[in-house]
């Protein structure tokens, strides 16, 4: 297709519904009858340099554990009728600009549409090269990336978003469902409207999360740029202050609690509270600019070289609690 | 843009693509908030990539539009890796437009070239592909699905329009009159994007559409609670991201 304008393609654009090896099978399901069909298909990618993969029909996982020039798709179709399952497919399209798509259609009116449906899906697990950059899509179901060397970019409307080991940027979109990330070496920037945000081990040069209603916790975040915001749910920040840091911490209607363990360095702290704000902090110049409190903490054993962290801290209509602790007891923190 | 030259026209509409940093929108916004002339030529492009979206069309093969897009993206791959601001689905409005109109002047040539020339006419085709498809119980469950979606965005922009109200008993006359207003312009997105999509059952791309509507205005709404709590300031520059 279209060879005149240079896009490639299709060299392997195939529909998975005609790979070898589909056993349809049936299985009891929420009381139902499923009809399910499971096929894997391997493809060899030399020039692959991005995988998209767009499935509004169920849930995606990509594994960064794929041999380079290789990508394997495991894909498992399931529907409550023979006929409802014939007409979901996956397609995968490589292109020679080194971007392969995989995505997922269901047969409408004798057309292949990207949708949505409650009683039938595809869920696919892709094995990928560690070092392609990832982009996956679904509508409700959940998507996961680990082992990338790249990158990745994730987007779902109603499903879960879970991201461990990745090197190189993460970016979230998200409606509802909750997000852990945990173990990235870039710079992440996570979005979502509902649900909870779990941060674990960060190390790029910046986090920025947002979220409406739902709270953010974040533990060993080690990059020099953290902004944690959220409308009606609680911020808590967990770990090692980095030395010349900037921390912004918003929640509206929520508690923003920062909890630092280690050497804490010195900060300048800038902070709002609907509530006095609670702290065993030894802070010093304390002075008030309209509602903002500002104060210094210069650190237990003060270093003239060391650089100063900017803790902005902002609860409009709840409280901030500020601790200094030898060791966190994450139990509490809950 | 007739009068004001702070920002081209190349911005403007990246700035409807959603594909500006979050501080440079934070400052087109602000700007636009003030300035006629930019507040018209935003409108003038959205209405752009919203009439081009309602063009009836033929749903492509399901390579073309991988083929293109990758094509539109492929000078700029990776870039969002260097965090960009929120581009829903990936897919640029204004990509979207550009594509549909590519959509239009390939698809006869693409046609014919597999099939040669169509023996009845391709608008007699797409019509009876659509009566089929309008009865078809699946694009009921599709239709459903993307509906539930949307009473979650709503559900969550009523909340904040709650925490909001908290807020603008603080402000001055003007302040809320302008609120209004900025509140009416998302709106009348949201409207027009959910009759289109109501127009296009079964059309993901109508969807994504209304949610990125959606989407545009929890962002604001969001912001304008957070620093609406700094008496009133919604709309001052840094004020247009959550």
């Amino acid at each position: 297709m279209a060879a005149g304008r240079g896009l490639t393609v299709a060299a392997l654009s195939a529909a998975l519904a005609s790979a070898a090896g589909a056993r349809p099978v049936r299985a009891a399901a929420d009381g139902g009858e499923t009809v399910t069909d499971r096929r894997e298909i391997i493809v060899p990618a030399k020039a692959a340099e991005v995988v998209r993969i767009d499935n509004l029909l169920g849930r995606v996982s990509v594994r960064g554990v794929a041999r380079p020039g290789e990508i394997h798709i495991f894909a498992e179709k399931h529907a409550s009728t023979q006929d409802a399952l014939g007409r979901l497919r996956v397609h995968y399209t490589a292109f020679e600009s080194g971007e392969v798509v995989v995505d997922t259609r269901v047969e409408l009116g004798g057309r292949e549409r990207s949708l949505p449906l409650a009683g039938s899906g595809v869920d696919l697990v892709i094995d990928v090269p560690p070092d392609v950059a990832v982009e996956a899509k679904t509508f409700g179901g959940d998507v996961s990336a680990s082992g990338l060397r790249s990158g990745a970019k994730l987007e779902t409307t109603g499903g879960r978003i879970g991201v461990s080991d990745v090197h190189g940027g993460v970016v979230t979109r998200q409606l509802r469902g909750g997000q852990r990330v945990a173990a990235v070496e870039g710079d992440v920037d996570l979005d979502g409207v509902e649900g909870d945000m779990d941060l674990r081990n960060l190390g790029g040069g910046r986090v920025d999360a947002r979220v409406v209603d739902g709270t953010i916790r974040a533990e060993d975040v080690h990059s020099g740029f953290v902004r944690l915001v959220t409308t009606t749910g609680q911020i808590v920040l967990l770990g090692v202050l980095r030395p010349g840091g900037h921390y912004d911490l918003r929640s509206y209607a929520g508690d923003v609690r920062i909890l630092t363990t280690g050497e804490t360095p010195a900060f300048e702290l800038r902070a709002r509270s609907a509530r006095p704000i609670e702290t065993d902090v030894p802070l010093r110049a304390s002075r008030r600019e309209g509602d903002w409190l500002r104060a210094e903490y210069v650190g237990r054993r003060p270093q003239p070289h060391t650089r100063t962290a900017l803790l902005e801290v902002s609860s409009v209509l709840a409280g901030v609690t500020l601790q200094i602790q030898p060791r966190a007891t994450p139990a509490e923190l809950h | 843009m007739a009068g004001c030259k702070t920002y081209a026209t190349e911005r403007l509409s990246a700035f409807v693509d959603g594909e500006l940093p979050a501080g440079e929108a934070a400052a087109v916004r602000a700007h636009a908030s003030g300035c006629p002339d930019c507040t018209a030529s935003i409108d003038g492009l959205r209405a752009l990539v919203t009439n081009a979206r309602a063009l009836d069309v033929p749903e492509p093969p399901p390579t073309l539009w991988p083929s293109i897009e990758g094509e539109l993206e492929r000078r700029e791959r990776f870039a969002w890796l260097k965090i960009s601001p929120w581009r829903p689905f990936g897919i640029g409005a204004l990509a979207g437009a550009v594509a549909v109109a590519v959509v239009l002047v390939a698809l006869p040539a693409v046609y014919t070239r597999r099939n040669g020339p169509p023996a009845a006419s391709p608008g007699a085709e797409v019509v009876a592909a659509a009566g089929a498809a309008a009865t078809d119980p699946l694009l009921h469950e599709a239709e459903a699905e993307f509906a539930q979606a949307a009473a979650a965005y709503e559900r969550s922009i009523e909340k904040l329009r709650a925490l909001l109200a908290r807020e603008e008993a603080r402000w001055s006359p003007h302040e809320r009159s302008r609120m209004a207003e900025r509140i009416g312009r998302l709106d009348d997105a949201i409207a027009r994007s959910r009759e289109l999509a109501r127009r296009s059952p079964g059309d993901s791309a109508g969807n994504e559409q209304l949610f990125a509507a959606y989407q545009e205005k929890i962002a604001f709404l969001a912001a304008a609670v957070h620093r609406g709590g700094e008496a009133g300031d919604w709309d001052k520059p840094g004020g247009g991201g959550q």
